[in-house]
């Protein structure tokens, strides 16, 4: 690979090595699944069919829509009743969806907003207005 | 009253286009900027926490085992991570193997300089605009191409009409026509070329000699058609075999400067070409173009080129 990937003709937010798309995939796994293991899971699966359909060559890949894809299968995990989740991404966790996808994909910071709101299906304002909301959920979840 | 899209405002985000104003405004309000990094300082906490969750070394193996499983025929690099990530303890593969489309990953809260810096990648616009950087340097190599060309088709027309004349083809079928002769078809005319005028004028032919070869000693001339044109052709003889040709340059398309002398290689003599008061003169020998050109010098003074 030889420079930014690009992704459904967005660039990414900065210029972000493979290696942190998919951290990031975990992280936004992780805090849908609430488990390591299923979104140890659902991140591979989802990396796996990506680079199939890019003929198996990672450079290929089109990384942003990872994100798509794991926002679409938001609610495809199993429901457990604790999870190892502390602090912040527990908190996170416990909102609910969208509004948790569409923070976390906020809080990864690797994606333009407007991929984002597109992403969740939302105009730009809207997006802010669901940042807001989830903002004072965690905060008041904090106290 | 803060904008809608306030709580979207983040160091990394600012640059934005759709934040760009609102952040602006933010920042030059001394309320809305307390409120802003409140705002920045909370989500730092979080950002904080989540960057923290990171796949392990060997969870990243894994992952590329499976991904090379997937296409056995092609392996995929290996996922490395960038050099200045603080997930440095999740790195895998070497770090000299620069499959990465590495560049450090974005700090949480960036100066806006420092986002300056960053901004050439990150605008979408301005990404695009760098897919036709490879066409200026194709248009100029097009341009560069085409004046080469264009200079060498005029710099080797100019040799050509410099080093050639109109009507050198014509004086070459001429002198291949010389190839056949057997001797029969002349009228012996046993004089000198000056006094082949008079020959001329009773063939109503009116051809003027060069002075040069006036001296000449002729042994058999003929008037011919060639090409619907009268030529007067002699044998001659000083130091060595020659054959004039004598016309009305007109009559075969035949264009040169009057007095200048020009070489034409046949297939088996060589001519001297010349115009003299309206008669194409060509003194022709077997030989080549180097023994013609040694012949006009010795006989052509440097006053009549």
């Amino acid at each position: 690979m030889s420079g930014p990937i690009e992704g459904d003709s967005i660039c990414p937010l900065n210029s972000v090595s493979a290696y942190d798309y998919i951290q990031a995939l975990y992280r936004l796994c992780l805090v849908q699944s609430g488990s390591d293991t299923a979104a140890e899971s659902a991140a591979h699966d989802i990396l796996s069919e990506a680079h199939k359909t890019a003929d198996r060559d990672l450079a290929n890949i089109n990384f942003n829509g990872l994100f798509r894809t794991a926002f679409q299968r938001r609610d495809s995990y199993a429901k457990i009743s604790e999870n190892k989740l502390t602090d912040w991404p527990r908190l996170l966790h416990s909102l609910p969806e969208p509004q948790r996808s569409t923070v976390t994909l906020f809080y990864l910071e690797i994606l333009p907003l407007a991929f984002i709101a597109e992403i969740v299906g939302s105009s730009i304002e809207q997006l802010a207005d669901t940042i807001r909301e989830a903002r004072s959920a965690l905060a008041r979840a904090r106290q | 009253m803060p904008s809608r899209l306030f709580p979207l405002i983040r160091p990394v985000y600012e640059d934005e286009p759709e934040l760009e104003l609102v952040s602006t405004e933010a920042r030059n309000n001394a309320e809305l900027n307390a409120a802003l990094e409140r705002q920045i300082a909370f989500d730092n906490e979080v950002i904080d926490q989540l960057r923290s969750l990171a796949l392990s070394e060997a969870q990243i193996e894994k992952l590329e085992d499976s991904l090379a499983e997937d296409g056995a025929q092609a392996a995929p690099p290996p996922i490395v991570p960038p050099p200045a990530s603080v997930q440095t303890a999740a790195a895998i593969g070497s770090a000299a193997a620069a499959q990465t489309v590495t560049q450090p990953e974005p700090e949480p809260v960036a100066s806006p300089k420092d986002k300056e810096k960053a901004e050439p990648d990150r605008k979408p616009e301005e990404e695009e605009e760098e897919e036709p950087r490879a066409r200026p340097l194709t248009i100029f190599f097009a341009i560069g191409v085409g004046i080469i060309a264009t200079i060498c088709l005029v710099g080797y027309l100019v040799w050509d009409q410099m080093t050639s004349f109109q009507g050198v083809d014509r004086i070459t079928e001429l002198l291949d026509s010389a190839n056949g002769l057997t001797g029969d078809e002349f009228e012996a005319v046993q004089t000198n070329t000056d006094s082949l005028k008079d020959w001329f004028l009773l063939k109503n032919q009116h051809f003027i000699v060069p002075k040069e070869f006036a001296s000449t000693r002729t042994i058999a001339c003929r008037v011919f058609q060639f090409h619907n044109a009268d030529v007067g052709q002699v044998m001659a003889k000083d130091n060595r075999e020659l054959l004039y040709f004598l016309f009305d340059p007109a009559d075969l398309g035949v264009k040169l400067k009057n007095g200048k002398w020009e070489v034409v290689e046949g297939e088996r003599l060589v001519g001297g070409v010349t115009v003299v008061e309206g008669t194409c003169f060509v003194v022709a020998f077997r030989g080549k173009h180097d023994d013609m050109q040694t012949y006009l010098a010795k006989k052509v003074t440097p006053a009549n080129q």
